[in-house]
């Protein structure tokens, strides 16, 4: 009868550049869970694999804590920054393409249908529909709830359908993810008319967050 | 064009945490395969392809690095191709054509997933599939995106949650069949309603929890397979099409790219009729929903794949079975090893292996895969 | 229809440089893919499919190949993305078209690794993480371990390391590459130590770039003048993978075997047939350990270079573009600029540094810098032999 057991091996002794601090924090927190809840998980994983003698089983287990910290500082290119920076004035920009007239946003510099630069600019009130919409009552971890549940919604600016007579599906619209609020999530629908709401101008710092959602017109 | 053959298949147990590390799942998946085929030395394997999502998964960057051993590919030729969630198909597409160009004679395919070392849980990763600049500054997760979808397609054809609940009464009860299923049960529509609400309309039981795994199969050129095996699969159609990455501008209600995708493969396998023609269906089911999303844009009929499963259609005793592997929902889901489990899958039924499963007369069968944001269709037709 | 001749109808390119701030990835790539399809003469609405050599990690995007029909004009279409390099991605390409599945394809691949603020700590996460991660806060040290074993094999020094980055900077000083200069390697061997014995000299910086590469069938190569056709190409994977234990130390092990495999294409010596030889050389010991493997003699590798026969105007001008040590390390794309620089040698449009006559040519790459794994092409024009 072999002894089978998971051990936990600290992962040391190596200089992480200009973090070493914050990682080592992270990284203790990261070993102190998996020391907790994870080594249980694999040890279970491990008494379940031992009753399947057709695929070797290991008698020991070794866990190796590891951070992946990867940092990217990455251009916007040229359309998205024009985009951000319209945010920052409380404004959505978006392109619009000369051979399919189609709105794009978010905006890029080329368009993906006709294959062709893209210059002409315009802006959009921001004003549009619920395309669809959803109500989160996770975040990244499934097992902790969200202390209130959230609604989310992809929204379709007025005006920029591209609807096809013998479709039922629409063909193109100027939209984005965003969240919805002052809004019950039963009352949400689909085709409903929404309006952005801006976070003060002094907050605004170019990003999708400064407008702080979309709420229902309600006139 | 040179016809292409699966000539063996096998593939390790899907769970939620296998104690083994890639390479020895990968490992084992290939002794498998290479036990099924019987009369093949991995000698005279000619190459090895991979599939495998997120590195991130597994902690590596670069993951092919992890099967070259494992796959006994030292000195071969042994690259990964990478489409998200429809990445075990495209290896099986992959796959097709390094053997159809007369480049290779004989290739392992491989594809594993691990999704057990990321804590707490794999979910965190998924975020950085949004759009880095307009999208992940709202804190994103994957289920959002579904959500949005699965919201949609409810409504462009009205369908009830306890119509799309029933994929996952199929599904895991068909997997109580299946040797390797991480996730078979009998369960009620009534118990998918219950589960816990994730992102509404997603439920918990409504989508396919992460796993660990690994499948490998083994293709062949005409010639060779003949030698190999007297129940050669072939591989008569493959396709993959890529939707655009502003998914905000598409309308989710249909997978046009899978439609697109599932045409192309037809016409190279001569299908004119799917309805009528192909047996065995394996469309990719990660949530309920997906899997009558992707049979309508299969069938290239919105909405056909929700009446199909009404009138019972969609089992595996009925006219268009869907899934009787089990699928993702009942056999397990690491990802690409997901996917080209559905096309081991056809290989056992049209071979006429696949035991309790077993769809009679199996002729021909579709095995499609989806990925990325609501993205990419995979799809291969086998044939008898 | 298949398994006829695969030819390059066009290439695009954004030329290597330190760092492209103004335009995004898309819009760099839409460049590229717009010079592409001028230089073949064809509509984007005539490829059929997209082959992309992305890493997520390199990306800093969880799943790449999200991100890669729109700007190249292959929205719906087929794609397939190869987590690798370059060339590994003109592989697939190429068996696509020789399968007959299609008949124009595209292949495109960028890299910058300017916006990569720890790219050190992204390469290190390609070894084994029980055994080498903990050890190596620098995966460039595996190509110190790789080089020491290189000289110590060969009983050749650093100077001769020097001597290939000297070549290759003065190359790259004609061809506009942009890390030219005028450099001796006694200047080489001035400069520090980072991977004993590798100075900072002989490891080559990075570059941002994007290459988009048009393939057709021989149909659809039928009347134009100026394709090149790729006659061979193979990929071997590495006598070591994550864990490197396996790894013969101090050569290219996968060369050998792609270039048994491409010469039994060719029927012939590729070596003997070409003009002109561009490789991935990331760091400078790599650019004679590949020479070493075309030749089978390290001996002769070393001779060659140490006697000027690889330089411009000699028997077999290697790395005639200044190599990666010239136009810097773009990672995955690395050997997409090597392939244009070789197309267009062939096609007479390499410029100061053509080489006369060009019929002939070798490509290759490696995986990773680190990785003993790589891909080799051998292309050749409608009047080569």
């Amino acid at each position: 009868m072999q002894e089978m057991s998971v051990r936990l091996v600290k992962f040391g002794g190596e200089t992480l550049a200009g973090l070493e601090s914050r990682l080592a924090e992270l990284l203790s927190k990261a070993t102190a869970e998996v020391g907790e809840g994870r080594v249980s998980s694999w040890a279970k994983a491990l008494e379940e694999s031992k009753g399947r003698t057709e695929f070797e089983a290991p008698e020991t287990l070794v866990v190796t804590p590891y951070l992946l910290d990867f940092r990217y500082r990455r251009s916007t290119g040229i359309a998205l920054t024009r985009f951000l920076e319209g945010l920052k004035e409380g404004k959505f920009l978006g392109t619009r393409c000369s051979g399919c007239g189609r709105v794009l946003i978010p905006p890029r510099t080329f368009c993906e249908w006709c294959f062709r630069r893209v210059d002409e600019w315009i802006e959009h009130s921001g004003e549009g529909e619920v395309a669809t919409y959803s109500i989160a009552y996770i975040g990244t971890n499934p097992k902790v709830r969200l202390p209130k549940p959230e609604p989310i919604a992809v929204i379709w600016f007025e005006g920029t359908k591209v609807v096809r007579p013998n479709t039922r599906t629409v063909a193109h619209a100027a939209g984005i993810l965003h969240r919805l609020g002052e809004v019950e999530p039963q009352e949400i629908r689909i085709g409903m008319k929404v309006r952005p709401v801006w976070r003060p101008e002094e907050e605004r710092v170019g990003s999708i967050t400064d407008v702080l959602y979309f709420a229902p017109v309600r006139r | 064009m040179r016809r292409v053959a699966i000539v063996g298949a096998g593939m390790t147990d899907f769970r939620s945490m296998l104690p083994h590390s890639s390479p020895e799942m990968i490992r084992e998946a290939v002794r498998r395969c290479l036990d099924d085929v019987g009369s093949l030395s991995i000698r005279y394997v000619d190459g090895v392809l991979c599939a495998s999502a997120p590195d991130a998964f597994d902690g590596y960057h670069d993951k092919v690095s992890i099967a070259n051993e494992a796959a006994c590919a030292i000195g071969k030729p042994v690259t990964r191709v990478f489409v998200g969630g429809g990445s075990g198909v495209a290896a099986a597409v992959s796959g097709w054509y390094h053997v159809a160009s007369g480049l290779f004679d004989t290739l392992l395919v491989v594809a594993w997933e691990k999704m057990s070392p990321p804590y707490p849980h794999a979910q965190k990763l998924f975020q950085t599939i949004f759009e880095p600049v307009v999208e992940q500054p709202l804190g994103p997760n994957l289920i959002w995106i579904f959500a949005l979808e699965m919201r949609r397609y409810m409504e462009a054809h009205n369908l009830s949650k306890e119509l799309i609940a029933e994929v996952a009464v199929k599904n895991k009860a068909n997997a109580l069949d299946h040797p390797h299923a991480q996730l078979g049960a009998r369960i009620t529509v009534e118990d998918v309603l219950k589960s816990e609400v994730m992102v509404w309309p997603v439920n918990r039981l409504d989508i396919s929890p992460t796993s660990d795994g690994a499948v490998a199969v083994l293709l062949a050129s005409e010639n060779v397979a003949r030698k190999l095996t007297d129940t050669p699969v072939w591989i008569d159609g493959v396709a993959t099409c890529l939707d655009s990455q502003y998914w905000t501008n598409r309308d989710l209600a249909f997978p046009y790219y899978v439609y697109l995708a599932a045409q192309k493969a037809y016409r190279m396998a001569g299908i004119t009729n799917p309805l009528k023609e192909v047996d065995v269906w394996e469309p990719y089911d990660p949530f309920t929903y997906k899997e009558l999303h992707h049979l309508d844009g299969l069938l290239g009929r919105p909405g056909l794949a929700p009446r199909l499963l009404k009138e019972g259609q969609l089992h595996r005793d009925g006219d268009h079975p869907a899934s009787p592997s089990g699928g993702l929902l009942g056999v397990g889901n690491p990802i690409a090893a997901a996917g080209l489990m559905k096309v081991a899958e056809l290989y056992w039924q049209l071979s006429e292996r696949a035991g309790k499963r077993q769809v009679p007369n199996a002729y021909v069968g579709v095995a499609q895969a989806w990925g990325d944001l609501m993205q990419v269709g995979t799809v291969v037709v086998c044939r008898r | 229809m298949g398994q006829g001749g695969v030819y390059v109808l066009g290439v695009g390119e954004i030329p290597p440089s330190s760092s492209l701030r103004d335009l995004d990835f898309r819009e760099m790539t839409f460049e590229a893919a717009v010079q592409a399809y001028a230089d073949a003469d064809i509509d984007p609405s005539e490829v059929e499919g997209l082959f992309t050599a992305e890493q997520d990690f390199v990306e800093g995007i969880s799943i790449a190949d999200e991100y890669t029909p729109d700007q190249v004009g292959m929205r719906l279409k087929f794609n397939m993305l190869v987590a690798g390099d370059f060339l590994e991605a003109l592989f697939h390409a190429y068996m696509a078209v020789r399968s007959g599945l299609m008949e124009v394809v595209a292949v495109e691949s960028h890299a910058r690794p300017s916006e990569i603020e720890n790219y050190a700590d992204v390469l290190r996460a390609s070894l084994d993480p029980h055994c080498l991660r903990p050890i190596l806060s620098d995966p460039y040290a595996i190509a110190g371990l790789d080089a020491r074993a290189f000289l110590s094999k060969t009983g050749s020094t650093t100077h001769d390391l020097s001597l290939v980055v000297e070549k290759n900077l003065r190359n790259a000083a004609r061809s506009g590459g942009p890390y030219g200069e005028a450099l001796s390697a006694e200047d080489v061997e001035r400069s520090p130590f980072l991977y004993e014995p590798l100075r900072q000299k002989h490891v080559a910086r990075f570059s941002d770039y994007v290459a988009v590469v048009v393939l057709g069938s021989e149909r659809a190569a039928k009347g134009s003048d100026r394709a090149v056709e790729i006659a061979s190409i193979w990929q071997t994977g590495a006598t070591s993978g994550a864990h490197q234990w396996m790894r013969r130390w101090g050569a290219m092990e996968w060369v050998r075997g792609a270039l048994e495999r491409v010469g039994r294409d060719l029927q012939g010596n590729p070596v003997r047939s070409s003009d002109l030889v561009e490789f991935t050389e990331f760091f400078a010991h790599q650019e004679l350990q590949f020479l070493s493997g075309l030749l089978g003699s390290e001996a002769e590798a070393l001779r060659m270079l140490r006697s000027g026969d690889l330089d411009l105007g000699s028997a077999l001008p290697f790395n005639p573009s200044g190599g990666c040590l010239g136009n810097g390390n773009s990672l995955n794309a690395s050997g997409g600029r090597a392939f244009v620089d070789a197309v267009r040698q062939l096609r007479g449009e390499a410029g100061r540094v053509q080489v006369k006559g060009a019929k002939a040519a070798i490509v290759g790459s490696l995986h990773t810098e680190v990785s003993d794994s790589g891909t080799l092409v051998f292309l050749r024009t409608g009047d080569a032999t």
